[in-house]
């Protein structure tokens, strides 16, 4: 007997073919449908559905991930050795940038606003800083680097010696106020 | 600068391109060497099998893979948005080597472990007689030593590009992955496609696992095709993370849906005769029309049901307290009740934010002095910006952009919150953080609403709604592909300064906006969680004209962005949301061609004469259409409505009814708005009248829709004067002929798809409740600002 699909002729065979296309998706689509409605009858868990999130985010977080980690008593953590290349979505938890802001704000030198955050950076802008306001306007000064070096500080505090604080605009240079990069 | 901020960064691709080159010549060479072994059917066991070294492994048809294999991974690897833009040429050497000995190592694995077996079944008595029995394996053709070498080279491949990790290696694993999965989908098709027509007599016989045994082992060409059809899928949904039924799932129904397309092509259109063809191609466009949708919408609906990993979904977070943008909150109305306004600007006077950090403007376009002065004096006490237009010019959009043009310059955010809308206190406290991205442009929430029991017709109004916000916003939000909703979003002012402002040509201005932004390059989130509930109009009257409105917009915005859609600066998956997100409101129109089709071939039926279709001999065949519509369009629907509402499958079919009630309507809509028709912004009435009596219900019924209901009524007339034809011609021959008991089923099931509106409509008058509208919420205190 010659099956069934192994017949003369292209018109025959693609007819054939779209036959068994729609009978084979049918017998699929009627066992998944079967089995839905099994599952239908079935109570559902307590409480709204929720959707399951992935490890991590590539882009489109809060600023801050999990809660801030304890504080360390050693600077500089230890080298983490891995076996294999960290995977896509597996990001370890973010110190929270607020603690290191929290720090330059206790210690009186301006209040902070974060603008952005663009990978591996944070943009600030920094509001009444206290090295501009008592002083005159000038393009010779070099901007605010005590301010500068104290925001490093405390981001170091926090993030570890590979954090750097860069200024990008200050007011005692003529721009509109002072603007700081946190790499971290 | 157009575009988002870090757009500009980016460094050249050309490590990414070179790798690209040497990748795709990898995955071509294996494609060769599979596609060499795969035609030789019998390579692995049998008499007429071909020994390994005898194949002609260089044949002049190896640049037939090289070459288009190096192009698409040049392509793949330079078009690809990726989170590294730049790779470093030793590690992707080392990845290459990697893999080619995670390769190696799991076919030599694999060679060893199926020696070890057979050497369990006839040991051997020394080192010598082992080796020995190895060559005869790697010999022999008859042995299956061949087959355990390419399954332990594929899993060891799959294996190390897992373990390697990076994101090249994860979207190259994943792919394969999905080629594997959807592969075996189409064996499964076929094999159970070849035992049911082979052996119908299969569940009563004892060898039935035998009939499957040899479908399987047919290897026949067209398992070959099954299986890269399958592996199509497999691979082009392997990005989506979907479970195993998933791709099962969306398989068997694309199967379907290209089955049926092809059978009429090639089976049932040929024998149609010539004079008859226009009818029955009008018929075919109409199917294929119509299955395209049930297959695009089941897509979102499996990749919700299905989906492992939400990547984009936004984590419940608290937001840095040092990020706190100004945002000003723009609220248009047009004669809108007063009380209905204030109650909503008081809800923004509670929101929890920085009070120095909010503003609130009203773009009023009233014409009526009894709106707008209750309003500005509201306004006044309460430092609310107010603005008010004399000319409507550009509608809710003209006002929108007449509210931008005086938002202060230190403002970095505009939230868009229609006039009946209530916004919770944590709005912005849980929202707003998400703009530290500085390539996002916009981001959306749920509409909720408040009046749902307020009739029969917005408690379904508001499940039929939750569809779209619970489905198909979270699949989109996953690709960057949301719309703008309208109300309860918020923009980044710089974007949407950028993008020229709100488009006061279109009537749907927030869909039609959302499209200048993605092709701008910039970003979107969606939030799913409520934080603001508004008025569902309670009358069928203000439920179609809101519809009909949407869909004029979306032909608008098809007629007006074609280019942008299908070929600006949009990913693949952004086209095809945008592209269905437009034309599913054109689905009316061709379901009004399969009733008609039916209408014909009933009356012709009644009246004697032979209405030929190119279903007239499978009359069986035209039945797929209409069930896969109902028995998809209902379990889809239901997969979701149980999850997210716990409804019940009479709720379901009522939430179903839903649409069908406004579906026709929605489609002379979108056609007018595609062929440049104009129509005036109509403000949705949502405003309540009372309730009517059952006469005055039925007869506002079908003054609200006289169309639906005429066609209503003639398909019920022609179905029932069948079905009575088909008795008395069953009597007179004594026999039953089931194709005439089909038609007449199926118009009766079109009757009842158009008496839906009327049916709503009734419904919505003879059960509207006025005390149902909840109200206003006591309003909170402002937190101090910190």
């Amino acid at each position: 007997m010659t099956p069934f699909l192994f017949t003369e002729g292209a018109g025959e065979f693609l007819s054939h073919a779209a036959l068994f296309l729609i009978i084979g998706g049918l017998a699929i689509l009627v066992l998944i449908i079967a089995l839905f409605l099994v599952q239908s009858l079935l109570p559902l868990p307590e409480g709204p559905p929720v959707l399951a999130a992935g490890k991590g985010q590539r882009r489109l977080r809060p600023s801050a991930g999990a809660p801030p980690p304890a504080p360390t008593a050693s600077r500089t953590p230890p080298p983490t050795i891995r076996l294999w290349r960290r995977r896509v979505n597996d990001e370890s938890p973010v110190p929270h940038i607020d603690r290191a802001l929290d720090r330059f704000v206790l210690e009186g030198l301006g209040e902070p606003r974060i603008l952005r955050r663009l990978p591996g950076a944070f943009h600030l802008r920094l509001f009444g800083c206290r090295e501009c306001v008592h002083s005159p306007r000038s393009m010779a000064r070099e901007g605010c680097v005590v301010g500068r070096a104290r925001m490093q500080e405390a981001c170091r505090q926090v993030f570890g010696d590979s954090a750097r604080v860069e200024e990008i605009a200050c007011r005692l240079r003529g721009q509109a106020a002072c603007e700081f990069e946190v790499k971290a | 600068m157009t575009g988002p901020p870090s757009r500009a960064n980016h460094p050249t691709r050309v490590p990414y391109s070179l790798l690209g080159i040497v990748f795709g010549l990898f995955v071509g060479l294996i494609v060769y060497v599979l596609v060499l072994l795969v035609l030789n059917v019998n390579l692995f066991v049998g008499d007429d099998a071909i020994p390994l070294t005898s194949l002609d492994w260089f044949s002049r048809s190896l640049p037939w893979y090289l070459v288009p294999g190096s192009c698409l991974g040049f392509l793949a690897f330079t078009s690809t948005p990726t989170a590294a833009p730049t790779i470093r040429m030793r590690t992707s050497l080392v990845s290459l080597f990697a893999i080619v000995g995670g390769a190696v190592a799991g076919g030599f694995l694999a060679g060893c472990g199926y020696l070890m077996l057979r050497m369990l079944g006839a040991p051997a008595a020394n080192l010598g007689e082992a080796l020995s029995q190895l060559g005869d394996a790697v010999n022999s053709p008859h042995d299956f030593l061949r087959a355990f070498l390419l399954a332990g080279a594929v899993c060891g491949f799959i294996a190390t590009l897992y373990l390697r990790g990076g994101l090249l290696m994860h979207n190259v694993a994943r792919l394969c992955t999905g080629l594997g999965i959807g592969a075996l989908a189409g064996v499964v098709l076929y094999v159970f496609a070849y035992v049911l027509v082979n052996y119908p007599e299969f569940p009563t016989s004892s060898y039935y696992l035998v009939h499957f045994a040899e479908g399987i082992y047919s290897f026949s060409p067209i398992e070959f095709a099954f299986g890269v059809f399958g592996a199509c899928v497999g691979a082009a949904m392997s990005r989506y993370s979907w479970r195993l039924y998933g791709i099962f799932a969306l398989t068997a129904l694309l199967a379907i849906v290209v089955g049926y397309l092809l059978y009429s092509l090639t089976a049932t259109l040929p024998t149609v005769p010539s004079l008859k063809r226009p009818f029955a191609f009008g018929l075919f466009v109409a199917e294929t029309f119509s299955l395209t949708m049930v297959l695009l919408y089941s897509f979102y609906t499996i990749d919700v049901a299905t989906r492992k990993r939400w990547n984009r979904a936004p984590k419940a977070t608290p937001f840095s307290k040092y990020y706190v943008p100004k945002i000003a909150f723009q609220v248009p109305t047009f004669n809108e009740p007063p009380e209905l306004v204030i109650d909503s600007l008081k809800s923004l006077l509670t929101l929890d934010y920085p009070e120095d950090r909010i503003l609130i403007m009203v773009g009023d376009d009233s014409t009526k002095p009894e709106c707008s002065v209750p309003l500005r004096q509201f306004c006044e006490q309460n430092r609310i910006r107010y603005v008010h237009r004399t000319d409507r010019k550009g509608y809710k959009a003209g006002a929108l952009n007449r509210l931008l043009k005086v938002t202060p310059e230190d403002v970095d955010l505009v939230a868009v919150i229609d006039a009946d809308y209530q916004v919770v206190p944590e709005f912005l406290q849980e929202t707003v953080g998400y703009f530290i991205d500085p390539e996002l442009a916009w981001l959306q929430t749920p509409q909720d609403y408040r009046n749902e029991g307020q009739s029969f017709l917005t408690k379904h109004y508001y499940l039929a709604d939750k569809y779209f916000y619970r489905t198909i916003l979270p699949s989109r939000n996953e690709e960057n592909s949301i719309i703008f909703c309208g109300t309860m979003g918020i923009l980044r002012k710089q974007a949407l300064v950028e993008v020229g402002g709100w488009g006061e040509d279109y009537i749907t201005e927030d869909a039609e906006l959302s499209v200048r932004l993605l092709t701008s390059g910039w970003h979107s989130l969606y939030v799913n969680k409520t934080y603001g509930r508004g008025l569902i109009p309670a009358t069928f009257g203000g439920y179609k004209k809101q519809h009909y409105r949407w869909a004029f917009g979306g032909g608008q915005v098809m007629r007006g962005h074609f280019r942008d859609i299908f070929f600006g600066r949009l990913t693949g998956r952004q086209r095809f949301d945008y592209l269905v997100g437009n034309i599913h409101w054109f689905e009316g129109l061709f379901l009004l061609v399969i009733a008609f089709s039916l209408l014909v071939m009933g009356a012709g039926e009644l009246l004697g004469y032979q209405i030929s279709s190119h279903h007239a001999n499978e009359i069986l065949l035209i039945g797929l259409v209409p069930w896969f519509l109902l028995v998809d369009g209902f379990t889809r629907l239901h997969m979701v409505l149980r999850r997210h509402l716990r409804l019940s499958f009479g709720g379901t079919t009522r939430v179903l009814g839903m649409w069908m009630a406004v579906k026709f309507s929605n489609s002379f809509g979108a056609l007018k708005g595609a062929l440049g028709f104009k129509i005036p912004f109509v403000r949705t009435p949502k405003a309540p009248t009372r309730r009517l009596t059952s006469g005055e219900a039925l007869r506002q019924a079908i003054k609200t829709t006289p169309f639906e209901s005429s066609i209503a009524a003639v398909l019920t007339l022609i179905g029932l004067a069948l079905v009575v034809h088909n008795w008395e011609l069953s009597r007179e021959a004594g026999g039953f002929v089931a194709a005439r008991w089909l038609l007449s089923v199926w118009l009766v099931y079109y009757a009842v798809i158009f008496a839906a509106a009327p049916i709503y409509a009734y419904k919505s008058y003879t059960t509207f409740e006025l005390s149902a509208l909840p109200a206003p919420r006591v309003a909170r205190a402002r937190s101090v600002p910190q």
